[in-house]
């Protein structure tokens, strides 16, 4: 399994439309992705999941990813933090 | 029959209008669901059962979407988006099935209990946006429910005679199926105005009141009702004084209406020749329609704050392009002037750490907030620059300017954006108007220095009303002091629209003021250029203007700056509205 430490830094946190455009992106891999805030893992192919996550905007969470893509999913996954899913 | 005593209640109305008619409770909550042990061998069959529920369930609500979009615009339909992530969740699903053969029960009462503890997760969330998502949730769950238990489902398809509907909370989903020709009107216990049901019914005409709680417990079935949306009053077993009250109102205001749809293509011209500018205020894209049909020309005020509500506080650039461009594209050849932001730090995701203001009136709001915010500002600026392409009369407007500072800044990031868009090639219109809201009292007291910085004034006389004389309307100790014309007020608004003329600019007046029939007459002999209200008040103001002459509206003008109070005004206002048209001044009391 890898990992990655991701900070949430678009300013309104996970809300609808980012934790929509993070299940769009995860739901392209094969690996199990998780996604983790103090310790409580939500699927990061789940909305339900996402949304009830409170990510709010500094929050550092952790990317969970294993199987044969797993390192390209983190990637793509972490880009969408880093870009603030296009929202700032 | 027993005469029953007469009962008032008070909700918020969020839909106005006003309808009576027998109660309909509906007790969704009540849902009976079957609850039974199976045996593990059965599992896989639960298991198909639900697959074919999230089909059903996926197609029907693909054909709500479609159905909302024609009749309500994307924005109404992008509401069921997440309902359809909800049924590709995998997590969610993940988790029913593993509860399915841990617990062994049918999938009914399993989905229903999974559902219900996200709901309940949601629902102990700080965030506003967040805490709705429940209502989201648990009207999907219940979708998929009635497909499982292949109910019709409908609660709703016994109803053959028109009711008025009370429920504990109406589903966004549920709202736009409902069939118009049976449902009057809604009252939710729960609910805000910004619930995704509340602005379904605006969009669908639909008087609605929300916030009644405990409602369902004073109502029986069948109960006679009036609703007003407008007020936010549902009366209970209306006395025939009230009904005949209400009756009356409601009898000549459609009469009234039906001769005033005459006037639709007619200007708005006093017998003496002087036109006015008669607009509307709108807050959705979808509003416009109704713009046409009651005769308004263009839109004076369009409320961008509906967009940010509906988008977690924070529309794209592309969002709000979308969106003002549609307006823009609709409205031609007439002009659009889109309000930038004007809400207060408590509407806004928490994310803005915004402290909690003790006096929020007095606060970090509308332009202030966005000068504190500028990139979320410019975002909306350069949607503005861009949509206007489309319109040589979309104007913008800023809200809440105190001072000429405000001006210059607003102005200085609007003229960044110019250039962030010339660089990239985007197109946008460099020729943009800009004019600001006049709604305190320090504006309208400088409203010569702030003329030669902007292309118009646009008096909020809602706000300004209440600044000038420190009243809260929602105050019902004080409210009778809330007095549009009071001197102090009509001196400001004389003010802004002389400052206005040396300046050769427009003035135009958007508050509730603008649409009230009484004192047309009085704002059109101060020198008022443009009047915006909500669409329906437009038939009635015109009727006004065109009975009038300019003249004589002048005169009330000039006899009102010597009377000594707001009450003296006020009869003296309705004196010529009497004499101009008395079945008007019998509906605008």
């Amino acid at each position: 399994m890898l990992t990655r430490e991701v900070s949430v830094l678009n300013r309104y946190g996970i809300h609808a439309r980012p934790a929509a455009l993070l299940v769009k992106a995860a739901s392209h891999f094969q690996s199990v992705i998780m996604i983790e805030k103090n310790g409580i893992q939500v699927n990061g192919k789940s909305i339900m999941g996402l949304l009830t996550l409170e990510g709010n905007h500094g929050a550092i969470l952790k990317l969970h990813a294993s199987g044969d893509d797993a390192e390209a999913a983190l990637t793509a996954l972490a880009e969408l933090f880093e870009k603030k899913f296009f929202e700032d | 029959m027993e005469s029953r005593k007469e009962l008032e209640f008070k909700g918020i109305g969020v839909s106005r209008g006003i309808v009576s008619g027998p109660v309909l409770l509906v007790k969704m909550d009540e849902l009976p669901l079957p609850d039974h042990a199976i045996v593990p061998g059965q599992t896989d069959e639960e298991v198909s059962r639900l697959e074919k529920a999230l089909n059903e369930t996926r197609l029907q609500l693909r054909e709500i979407q479609e159905r909302v979009g024609e009749a309500m615009g994307s924005e109404s339909a992008g509401i069921f988006e997440a309902h359809l992530h909800v049924l590709d969740d995998p997590g969610f699903l993940d988790e029913v099935y593993r509860e399915l053969r841990e617990k062994c029960r049918n999938i009914e009462i399993i989905l229903f209990e999974v559902s219900e503890r996200y709901a309940q997760t949601l629902l102990k969330m700080q965030d506003d946006y967040l805490r709705e998502r429940a209502t989201d949730i648990r009207d999907v769950t219940r979708r998929i429910l009635q497909n499982l238990m292949g109910a019709e489902g409908d609660w709703l398809s016994g109803l053959t005679s028109p009711h008025i509907l009370v429920a504990h909370d109406i589903a966004p989903s549920d709202m736009a199926a409902l069939d118009r020709r049976h449902i009057l009107g809604i009252i939710t216990e729960m609910g805000s105005p910004t619930a995704h049901s509340a602005i379904l019914a605006r969009a669908m005409e639909l008087p609605a009141i929300v916030g009644m709680q405990e409602i369902s417990r004073q109502l029986e079935d069948g109960d006679r009702v009036i609703l007003d949306g407008l007020r936010g009053l549902l009366i209970q077993h209306p006395s025939p004084e009230r009904e005949a009250d209400y009756g009356r109102i409601s009898h000549s205001r459609d009469v009234i209406r039906s001769r005033l749809e005459a006037l639709k293509d007619k200007e708005a011209v006093t017998l003496d020749g002087h036109s006015v500018v008669l607009s509307a205020n709108i807050e959705l894209s979808t509003d416009v329609d109704t713009v046409w049909a009651h005769g308004a020309r263009g839109i004076g005020l369009y409320r961008s704050e509906y967009l940010y509500l509906i988008n977690e506080g924070n529309p794209s650039e592309e969002t709000q392009y979308q969106a003002y461009a549609e307006v823009a594209k609709k409205i031609m050849p007439e002009s659009v002037i889109i309000r930038t932001l004007d809400l207060g730090g408590d509407k806004l995701p928490k994310s803005f750490n915004l402290q909690e203001e003790s006096n929020p009136f007095l606060g970090c709001r509308a332009i202030r907030l966005c000068l504190n915010h500028p990139e979320m500002f410019k975002t909306q600026l350069r949607a503005l620059l861009r949509a206007a392409v489309h319109n040589p009369n979309l104007r913008i407007m800023y809200p809440m300017v105190s001072r000429t500072g405000e001006v210059d800044q607003a102005n200085a990031l609007l003229e960044e954006c110019k250039g962030e868009l010339a660089a990239k090639g985007i197109p946008f219109r460099a020729d943009l108007e800009v004019g600001v809201m006049i709604e305190i009292p320090s504006a309208a007291l400088i409203a010569d220095r702030i003329a030669p910085k902007v292309k118009f004034f646009s008096i909020g006389t809602n706000d300004l009303v209440q600044y000038t004389l420190a009243v809260d309307r929602g105050n019902e100790r004080i409210a009778h002091l809330y007095e549009p014309t009071h001197p102090a007020v009509l001196q400001l608004i004389q003010m802004t629209i002389d400052a206005g003329r040396r300046h050769g600019i427009w003035t135009g007046v958007c508050g509730e003021v603008a649409g009230n029939p009484l004192l047309v007459p009085l704002l059109v002999g101060m020198g008022v250029d443009e009047l915006s209200m909500s669409s329906s008040a437009v038939p009635l103001v015109k009727e006004v203007i065109r009975r009038i002459r300019f003249s004589e509206a002048q005169a009330l003008a000039a006899a009102v700056r010597e009377m000594p109070a707001g009450p003296e005004v006020l009869e003296l206002c309705r004196a010529m509205v009497r004499k101009a048209s008395p079945e008007i001044l019998e509906l605008a009391e």
